[in-house]
């Protein structure tokens, strides 16, 4: 890892326009042996995580505690109306709404689902429950390798439509798509 | 489903915000060691900088709605554990100068100065046994530090945080910051004599 000051000293990082403290003279012996520990520190500090050497990093039960943890506080957000079916009315939560989004757009090749957002019809079974969504936006991230920018967010959309369709018999809504980020495969 | 282990770290924070908890997850597995780290150089003691590091990752979780910016999490959630890390530090001060623990501090002997800031260590040797010899040696010379100089030469040293990001999470100006690191990296350049 490279030292900050380094990286500041070559003028590449925010402090380049901040002088260094008089004790930081680049050719000084004791300078030079601290930014070598550092150095050596990190290194060090890198290859044990890398090998999985806990006395550097979380131990696995403390680990594992934060993901239970994690998962337990998971919430599922408000309830949302879907389309009633002929045995009655059905709402299910916010977020396994976005759960099936996000599918539908990850199994696109090449694209990532990043976040989704939607807009609601108003609320037939009170105030704590939204109303069917009538308009979905998808930010997404799209392989650099991409080469119609266009075709691929017809094709997130299709398979959007289709999934809510299909599982959710979500039918009369739109479905904005935003391509945020380009990523490496 | 794309493989988050090689997805990038703005993507894992907006999926993760969208309530994808296997996103936040691998943000859990990414930073972990950097975290455990800082708050251990703070600390010098392994049960605290768990304690600290579980805490503060279970909160960011929770109000991860509240960052604005996702490639700001590395210095946000740095950010939270830096400072549960000082509390500790502090609250451990002041029980200290408070006398409660005086007597059992002066009884324990000099194994409790592996208990760290709270000693909670004591008479467990195994849990402060830390392999990473040079992380052993450098915290053992930041606790000659005063507080505020060892947080702002942690985050600086050990995170590569800016001193401007720095000032901001302290609380002080930037060149009181700078004044903070230089005093304890000349603390160390004189405890290093000693250690080769």
């Amino acid at each position: 890892m490279e030292h900050p000051d380094e990286h500041d000293r070559r003028g590449t990082g925010e402090g380049e326009h901040v002088p260094e403290p008089p004790d930081r003279e680049p050719d000084d012996e004791a300078t030079q042996r601290y930014l070598d520990l550092i150095r050596s520190v990190h290194d060090e500090w890198t290859t044990l995580e890398a090998e999985g050497d806990s006395s550097v990093q979380l131990s696995a039960t403390a680990l594992s505690t934060i993901k239970e943890a994690v998962r337990a506080d998971f919430r599922h957000g408000a309830h949302v109306e879907m389309p009633p079916t002929a045995a009655g009315p059905y709402t299910l939560s916010e977020m396994a709404l976005r759960t099936v989004v996000r599918d539908a757009v990850d199994s696109v090749p090449g694209v990532i689902a990043l976040r989704t957002a939607f807009d609601h019809g108003l609320p037939e079974g009170g105030h704590r429950v939204r109303g069917v969504p009538h308009r979905v936006r998808c930010r997404i991230s799209v392989s650099v390798d991409a080469r119609h920018l266009t075709g691929v967010a017809d094709a997130v959309r299709a398979a959007v439509l289709a999934e809510l369709r299909e599982h959710l018999a979500l039918t009369d809504l739109r479905v904005d798509i935003h391509i945020e980020d380009l990523h490496d495969d | 489903m794309p493989d988050l282990t090689t997805t990038d770290e703005r993507a894992l924070v907006l999926r993760a915000q969208d309530g994808d908890v296997a996103a936040f997850e691998v943000l859990v597995d990414l930073h972990q060691g950097r975290l455990f780290r800082i708050a251990y150089l703070v600390l010098h003691n392994r049960m605290d900088a768990e304690d600290v590091v579980q805490e503060a990752l279970v909160s960011s979780w929770k109000r991860l709605h509240l960052l604005e910016e996702p490639s700001a999490f590395r210095a946000w959630v740095a950010q939270i554990v830096s400072r549960a890390a000082t509390d500790v530090v502090r609250k451990a001060a002041r029980r200290s100068t408070e006398g409660v623990d005086h007597k059992a501090l002066e009884d324990a002997g000099p194994e409790a100065v592996l208990g760290g800031a709270t000693g909670r260590n004591d008479g467990q040797p195994e849990h402060a046994a830390v392999a990473g010899a040079q992380m052993e040696a450098l915290a053992a010379i930041l606790q000659s530090t005063e507080e505020k100089q060892r947080t702002c030469w942690v985050l600086r040293e050990i995170d590569g945080m800016s001193y401007r990001e720095i000032a901001q999470l302290v609380g002080a100006s930037e060149s009181t910051v700078r004044g903070r690191i230089a005093r304890a990296r000349s603390q160390i350049l004189d405890r290093m004599k000693d250690w080769r």
